[in-house]
């Protein structure tokens, strides 16, 4: 069986069960080794023959890498390999914490389907680093951070700048993501996620936006992200900005946006143009922020 | 390269297969264990036929390489029948007309049965949106959201599973 698809290359499939084995093998193979988590993406690159790999990795067998604690004001620790399904759960069973990352819930409920989000991972989804991934966005805005270990130490990365590419990261090849961090919001902060899909499951244009204090400007806070518009993950901290201005909420939403269709690089491809991309940010931009600020999301 | 011997729970029977690290679990399931109910049609994780139940949560397995399966518990449709006779979600599909062609159907009712353990007291919209990762390109949907609603009452224990 040769056709495209039926087959993977060639590679050697470790399943490590402890993080410091793990870290052994990384650091013997170097950029050899893959780590493959819920693998969706791997495989599929691999198939594709985008990706080579002489060791894969599987972190599964890892026991300290599932986990999911919220911790009051610290934020929601989420393990590298919990799955998309494991976290919707939990948030599910934890109203209030659901609604504190209420841009996380709706972009994880959105992400892929029911079906691959039992192996799709939330780490995995930011790190494989495609344009229109649904996590990165919801990380952005909480301020998200991984922690990253390896034989000689261990880090804390923003995931702001984390992504350099399609399964491009500023990791090195001997580190593990042992789990993220979603920041506590804002007191008051409300978040909402929109995901523009036309003709596919990903989105071409996907927005994530945190709106605090809309009507006090000596509190307001307002966070703005963007996935499938963009080559890489954006933070519109430049809109972000326009928000410390003391006018009204609603006419610094119209600066906003046009500073966001002013200053942001788009993506063109045959799913949809550069500027069909624009027109949406505009359009899904100002209704999201709108909503939050009304209390409507 | 060298292969290497699995052993899994295949519709409540452990079989042993060699395999190589690099094949699908849908390829060894289908092909070496002659599991004819997991379709193949895609291979990228796009239409869902591929599903199994995997430790109790259906996967799509184009996407789980059969290594990753060493030890797990697999069932496929036809492990959803019982002494011959079909589950009640296969009935459902049957009466509803839930089917064409049929070749999604295996991957349907093996998921739908997953959905339904969880979730017996669905809604249309919570089914659909179950649904969205397979693909049928017969039925328009229509009648397996109907038979899916209709087999929820077997799950909630208000009809019992024999007719
Ligand atoms: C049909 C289909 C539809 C999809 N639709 C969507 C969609 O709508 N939205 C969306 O966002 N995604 C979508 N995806 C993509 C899918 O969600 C991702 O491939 C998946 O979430 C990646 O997570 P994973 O755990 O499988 O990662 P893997 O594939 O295992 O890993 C991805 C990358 O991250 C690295 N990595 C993973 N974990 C770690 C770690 N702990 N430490 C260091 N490196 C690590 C791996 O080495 C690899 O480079 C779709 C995929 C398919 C097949």
């Amino acid at each position: 069986m040769s056709a495209p698809y039926f087959t993977l290359p060639e590679f050697k499939y470790v399943k490590p069960s402890s993080l410091e084995e793990a870290l052994e093998i990384l650091e013997e193979h170097g950029e050899e080794a893959k780590i493959m988590n819920g693998g969706i993406g791997v495989v599929a690159f691999l198939k594709e023959r985008l990706m080579e790999a002489e060791y894969i990795v599987d972190i599964k067998g890892i026991p300290e890498l599932k986990k999911i604690e919220y911790i009051p004001g610290k934020g929601l620790y989420v393990g590298a390999t919990t799955t998309v399904n494991e976290l919707i759960e939990f948030l599910d069973k934890s109203p209030e914490v659901r609604e504190k990352y209420r841009a996380l819930y709706e972009a994880s409920t959105h992400l892929a389907d029911a079906i691959l989000r039992n192996r799709a991972t939330i780490v995995g989804d930011i790190l494989e680093g495609l344009p229109y991934m649904d996590a990165p966005g919801p990380a952005l805005i909480f301020e998200a951070e991984m922690h990253a270990v390896s034989k000689s130490g261990e880090r804390w990365l923003p995931v702001d700048g984390i992504v350099m590419g399609p399964m491009m990261t500023q990791l090195q090849p001997n580190e593990i993501v042992t789990e993220i961090l979603f920041k506590e919001p804002p007191e008051g902060a409300r978040s909402g996620y929109v995901k523009f899909a036309s003709r596919t499951e990903y989105g071409i244009v996907n927005v994530a936006a945190l709106v605090a204090h809309p009507n006090d400007p000596g509190k307001r806070v307002v966070k703005i992200a963007f996935t499938g518009a963009t080559p890489l993950p954006y933070r519109a901290r430049e809109a972000e900005e326009v928000f410390k201005k003391p006018e009204p909420f609603g006419k610094l939403v119209e600066e906003a946006v046009r500073v966001i269709q002013d200053s942001v690089e788009v993506l063109e491809d045959p799913y949809a143009s550069a500027d069909f991309r624009k027109y949406l940010m505009g359009i899904l931009t100002t209704q999201l922020l709108v909503k939050l600020a009304r209390g409507e999301w | 390269m060298a292969g290497r011997m699995i052993t899994l729970r295949l519709n409540g029977q452990e079989r042993r297969v060699e395999v190589e690290d690099n094949e699908t679990l849908l390829y060894v399931l289908r092909y070496k264990l002659k599991e004819m109910s997991v379709k193949s049609a895609c291979w990228k994780g796009e239409c869902g036929l591929c599903t199994v139940l995997m430790d109790g949560k259906p996967v799509k397995s184009c996407m789980v390489l059969a290594v990753e399966a060493d030890g797990s518990d697999i069932v496929t449709a036809t492990g959803l029948v019982k002494d011959g006779e079909l589950s009640p979600i296969q009935k459902a599909f049957v009466e509803h007309g839930a089917l064409q062609c049929g070749f999604c159907t295996p991957a349907f009712v093996v998921a739908a049965h997953h959905f339904l353990q969880k979730n017996p007291n669905p809604t249309r919209e919570q089914v659909k949106e179950f649904l969205s990762g397979l693909i049928c390109r017969c039925t328009g949907y229509a009648q397996i959201i109907d038979a899916i609603m209709d087999a929820a009452k077997y799950y909630r224990g208000e009809q019992k599973a024999s007719p």
